[in-house]
Formats: C-alpha cells, sequence, structure tokens
C-alpha cells in the first residue's frame, strides 16, 4: 500500500482566545 | 472564573496537554453552557484527543454542524465515514473552498478510490500551495497515480 499523509490534521487549529483573556 | 479557566484552556493547549485543557473547558461550560468559543475549544481538545466520536456527538448535540464543517467532516473522515464527509463538506455550499476543506476533500476522495477526481484535486493544491507540506503532498500525489496504474 503506497504512503499517504494525513495533511487535514495540520489545519486543525483552537479558535481565538484574545476576547476572552 | 471563566476568565481564570479561559487562561487556562489557553495555557494547557498551548502545552499540548489537551486533557487537562478539556477540564478547563467543562469549568466555563458548567457556568455559560452556551459559550461558542468554549464549545468549540472542547471540540478541538477532543480531536487532539483522537476522541473523534466524541467529538462528532458533541458537534451534533450542540448544534454546531453549520458553522463547525471541517471539524465534523474530519471526525467523519476519522470514523471511516467518507460518504458522509463528503456530503457534509459539499453540501455547507461553500465557494470557494477553504484551503482545509479543499486538502479534507482530497484525503476523502483518495479513501473512496476517486482516484481521478483526486488526482485533479492534488495538482491543484500543489499549484496553488506554498508551505511546509509540499513533499508530503507529492508523496500523496504519487499515491494516487500508483492506484491510477
Ligand atoms: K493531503
Amino acid at each position: 500500500k503506497p504512503l499517504f499523509f494525513d495533511l487535514a490534521m495540520n489545519y486543525l487549529e483552537m479558535p481565538s482566545l484574545e476576547d476572552k483573556l | 472564573l471563566v476568565k481564570a479557566a479561559y487562561s487556562d484552556v489557553n495555557k494547557f493547549a498551548s502545552n499540548q496537554e489537551y486533557d487537562k485543557a478539556v477540564k478547563a473547558v467543562n469549568r466555563i461550560l458548567g457556568v455559560a453552557p452556551d459559550d461558542q468559543t468554549a464549545l468549540h475549544c472542547k471540540v478541538v481538545c477532543l480531536m487532539q484527543l483522537s476522541k473523534f466520536d466524541e467529538a462528532h456527538k458533541f458537534i451534533e448535540k450542540n448544534r454546531m454542524n453549520g458553522t463547525l464543517i471541517f471539524e465534523k467532516a474530519y471526525c467523519e473522515y476519522r470514523l471511516n465515514k467518507q460518504l458522509q464527509a463528503l456530503k457534509t463538506i459539499d453540501e455547507a455550499g461553500m465557494q470557494p473552498l477553504p484551503d482545509k476543506l479543499k486538502e479534507l476533500r482530497t484525503q476523502v476522495l483518495y479513501r473512496l478510490e476517486k482516484y481521478e477526481e483526486c488526482l485533479e484535486a492534488y495538482k491543484d493544491i500543489i499549484k496553488n500551495s506554498s508551505d511546509e507540506y509540499e513533499d508530503e503532498r507529492r508523496t500523496n500525489l504519487s499515491a494516487v497515480a500508483a492506484n491510477l496504474a
């Protein structure tokens, strides 16, 4: 089976907490 | 209380201590159950902990289907519900599709063995991207080509 990377997971990020801190 | 808890969420998430971050988020949700930022944080933390089933159920229970499209579709991808993931992305009707959804949609096409459409999608992503994952993307393109050969 050819190598295949999951690159989508790299886009997962927390929302901005700027106005909560 | 909420401000202090957010400070903990921020600290733990920055340190990739997502189990501790979830506990801090739960403190916020205990007093502000509809806080959209906290709900979003919890989804991301659960996903970072590979709790995709729990994250997916949490999105549906809190009616975030319309806002957390990427998160919902990614959980479906990892839960091996590829047709549902494709539906989630396409029915959101976003034009143009944001980069993260393009990348995810292409991986879903690969899992669905739609190699010709997948190949075209990768060519488009590669042409229009310049990030640190170009080598990995070319490896994926080769995997698609191998399946077409
Ligand atoms: K990819």
